[in-house]
């Protein structure tokens, strides 16, 4: 044992890879293997009448996503989604992450990242419906604004075309609500991270020169935060594109790339369509990278 | 007296703050107030009453105690696969093949020590310069 430990010790090229080799090829095949998998299907496509893949190399599955009217509609539905909940979720998350880390004492700071943690050990599902219980139409959210004289302003936003619905468990302003609660943590936590890296000094330096303390936020911190929000973005981004039960549970019957996903390789049967319509978020998710990275939002890594 | 900050927060902030916690927590609450509720057709709020019936609605199930056994085993098998893994892959990330470092911080050239896990000692060297013999993937390296 303490041979083979010597041995391993004066070879560390040999002990890295023997490390590594497990990790690797778990993430090759089961997951790297899987997603090729699937991917290689859009390239197929289905014959009509059959409902048979038919395995001919084709770009007609891709044609139909991208040119259909209702395809297009699902993938501009998730993408507004998407970003609506990405701006709600930094707006919600820079006050939490920044009181946390700046002005928060050890005690209340390790309160607040038990509380941000707190939601994600709780079953996703489970906090889904609880969100229906709240949003329903003699749920508690109406009952609450009814007690306290809203109720006339809640019927207002709900007529409100788009967003309304005829309660809010069943209107797009529910899902929203929804998504944003469910992924705010992935947004505190790497917003946290980021806040911690900011010097005290150079806050402390900004105050000296006279800028007032939301001045010195949108001039110092938020710049150099901007890492943590970048990457706490494509979290919610990234989530919001794929997700497919929020969308079924709570909110309007109107379709999501994740729902349109999971019916067409579920009960339609259609793997090539499904597999063309998990290519669409890895797009978006590429293209909202590479406009970050011009953004400048990896620059301070 | 409890020295004051240099900066501190705006009661706007600190509202703020509280207020998106206490958001995250919403629906845990709800969750446990629903399981004492005597509505069982609507999702009436405030519960009309509250009642320990449904949890012995649940338990008298048999299907449930399976699906938790279930649950239980696939999330054991689930978390030791995913310990090795992490571990390994985090034990390559700092490679070091186990050694412990001994600092002879009383000479006055600073002196460091290797041993290997089995206690023999492998390089005694100037601090710094055990860095430049580990590999890749050691101390100093880019991983």
């Amino acid at each position: 044992m303490t041979a083979l430990s010597t041995f391993l010790y004066r070879r560390p090229t040999l002990y890295v890879a023997l490390l590594l080799i497990p990790p690797l090829l778990w993430f090759g095949t089961v997951y790297l293997g899987s997603l090729f998998t699937l991917l290689a299907q859009s390239i197929y496509s289905i014959d009509e009448f059959t409902a048979k893949i038919v395995y001919e190399p084709t770009l007609a599955t891709y044609k139909q996503v991208v040119t259909q009217r209702a395809n297009v509609d699902i993938i501009l539905r998730t993408l507004s989604m998407a970003i609506a909940v990405t701006i709600a979720c930094a707006a919600i998350a820079l006050p939490i992450a920044n009181y946390m880390v700046r002005y928060a004492s050890a005690r209340t700071r390790a309160l607040f990242y038990v509380g941000v943690m707190l939601p994600m050990w709780m079953s996703y599902l489970v906090k889904v419906y609880a969100w229906r219980l709240i949003l329903a139409k003699q749920g508690i959210l109406s009952w609450l604004l009814d007690t306290v004289g809203l109720g006339a302003a809640l019927d207002a936003v709900l007529r409100l075309p788009g967003i309304g619905g005829p309660s809010l468990s069943s209107s797009y302003l529910g899902m929203f609500i929804v998504f944003v609660y469910m992924w705010l943590p992935f947004m505190i936590l790497p917003l946290a991270a980021a806040l911690e890296k900011v010097p005290e000094s150079l806050l402390q330096a900004s105050a000296d020169l006279g800028a007032r303390p939301a001045q010195t936020f949108r001039t110092v911190t938020l710049p150099l935060a901007l890492p943590g929000l970048a990457a706490g973005s494509v979290f919610t981004f990234s989530l919001t594109l794929g997700d497919y039960i929020i969308p079924s549970v709570v909110g309007a019957p109107g379709y999501f790339i994740g729902m349109m996903v999971y019916q067409q390789q579920g009960t339609a049967g259609n793997i090539p369509l499904a597999a063309a319509f998990s290519v669409v978020p890895i797009v978006l998710i590429m293209i909202y990278l590479s406009l970050a990275k011009r953004a400048g939002a990896f620059d301070a890594l | 007296m409890r020295s004051r900050r240099w900066n501190q927060p705006s009661l706007g902030a600190r509202l703020a703050a509280y207020a998106g916690l206490a958001f995250m927590h919403l629906p845990v609450l709800v969750i446990i107030l629903y399981a004492f509720t005597t509505a069982d057709r609507t999702y009436e709020f405030p519960p009309p009453g509250l009642t320990l019936h449904w949890f012995a609605a649940a338990f008298a199930r048999a299907d449930i105690w399976e699906a938790m056994r279930l649950s239980l085993s696939v999330a054991a098998v689930a978390t030791l696969l995913a310990i090795l893994l992490g571990s390994l892959t985090a034990g390559a990330g700092g490679a070091d093949g186990g050694a412990i470092e001994v600092t002879h911080a009383d000479l006055d050239l600073p002196v460091e020590s290797r041993l290997a896990p089995d206690g023999r000692c492998l390089a005694s060297l100037p601090r710094g310069l055990h860095d430049y013999r580990a590999g890749p993937l050691g101390r100093g390296g880019v991983l």
